[in-house]
């Protein structure tokens, strides 16, 4: 830095004076020291969030959900020959031919 | 025996920033308001959020830098916030068309506010370094340090800001001050 310089820096200080510490500065400090810490401002962002959220879930349109109606039990009458006509399920007896008993036989080893 | 330990910490922690306000409160003010641009008020404000702040995080001090480089960092950084809430704050003033808050009426009328606004028209690395050095007695080595800067920036920012102060207030001359 040249004499200009530094001439002119101090030129500037001298006309620029800083105050000083003003008489109740300490007991200001003191008083701020005592306090106690603010929370975070994350805090507030989290809870103000949170109550944004719970305010959409209890003030939005109750949701909806459409079940297909199930018949009552007590309606439910026992099938009759017509509903298993229907299904083809009507059992045929199966005729038992002697061979068939012989050839159990063997397989028992009777 | 077992509370011994922390209980000493706690009392070196008390000692140890009361030494810091005793011997730091002046310059804190001085620095702070150079910084703020000549708000007493703010300044005070400034110092004192950043000695609570230091008081705050002073456990976490790992005594890598000295203590008082360590202060001034904080320091600097909550004046350089103050700047950012009013810019902010004027800016939001101008959107909705309200009246800015008047600000305190400084003992010098035309200096002061020249050299204020000089200060503010640089960049604030540039505002910082000057403020540090030149105003406050800050050596580069100190001021690099509480800025986090290498002392080869800080040098250049200190060459770039006279430059431009001295072409803003030229009438700052040996005789005195012209134009107040």
């Amino acid at each position: 830095m040249s004499n200009e310089d530094e001439h002119f820096a101090d030129r500037l200080r001298a006309a620029w004076p800083a105050p000083k510490p003003s008489v109740g500065f300490d007991a200001a400090l003191e008083r701020r020291l005592a306090a106690p810490r603010p929370r975070p401002v994350w805090a507030y962002a989290l809870a103000l969030g949170a109550a944004a959220v719970a305010a959409f879930l209890l003030l939005r349109e109750p949701l909806v959900i459409e079940v297909p109606a199930l018949p009552a039990v007590a309606s439910l009458a026992p099938p009759d020959d017509a509903f298993y006509a229907a299904l083809d399920l009507e059992a045929e007896e199966e005729e038992w031919l002697p061979e068939d008993y012989a050839g159990l036989a063997e397989v028992l080893d009777l | 025996m077992v509370e011994a330990t922390p209980r000493l910490e706690v009392v070196t922690r008390e000692v140890a920033f009361g030494a810091l306000v005793a011997s730091h409160r002046a310059r804190a003010v001085s620095l702070a308001w150079r910084l703020v641009g000549g708000d007493a008020a703010a300044a005070e404000d400034v110092a004192q959020e950043a000695f609570v702040q230091a008081w705050r995080a002073l456990p976490s001090f790992r005594e890598e830098a000295q203590l008082s480089t360590w202060f001034f960092r904080i320091l600097v950084r909550e004046a350089n916030a103050w700047r950012r809430r009013m810019r902010l704050r004027s800016f939001w003033q101008e959107l909705t068309g309200t009246e800015p808050a008047e600000r305190r009426p400084t003992p010098d009328t035309g200096l002061t506010r020249r050299i204020t606004a000089a200060l503010d028209a640089l960049p604030r690395g540039q505002r910082d370094a000057f403020v540090l050095v030149h105003m406050e007695g800050f050596s580069v080595t100190e001021a690099a340090a509480v800025l986090g800067s290498a002392p080869g920036t800080i040098k250049s920012h200190l060459h770039r800001a006279l430059t431009r102060l001295r072409a803003d207030l030229e009438d700052l001359d040996d005789a005195g001050v012209k134009g107040k």
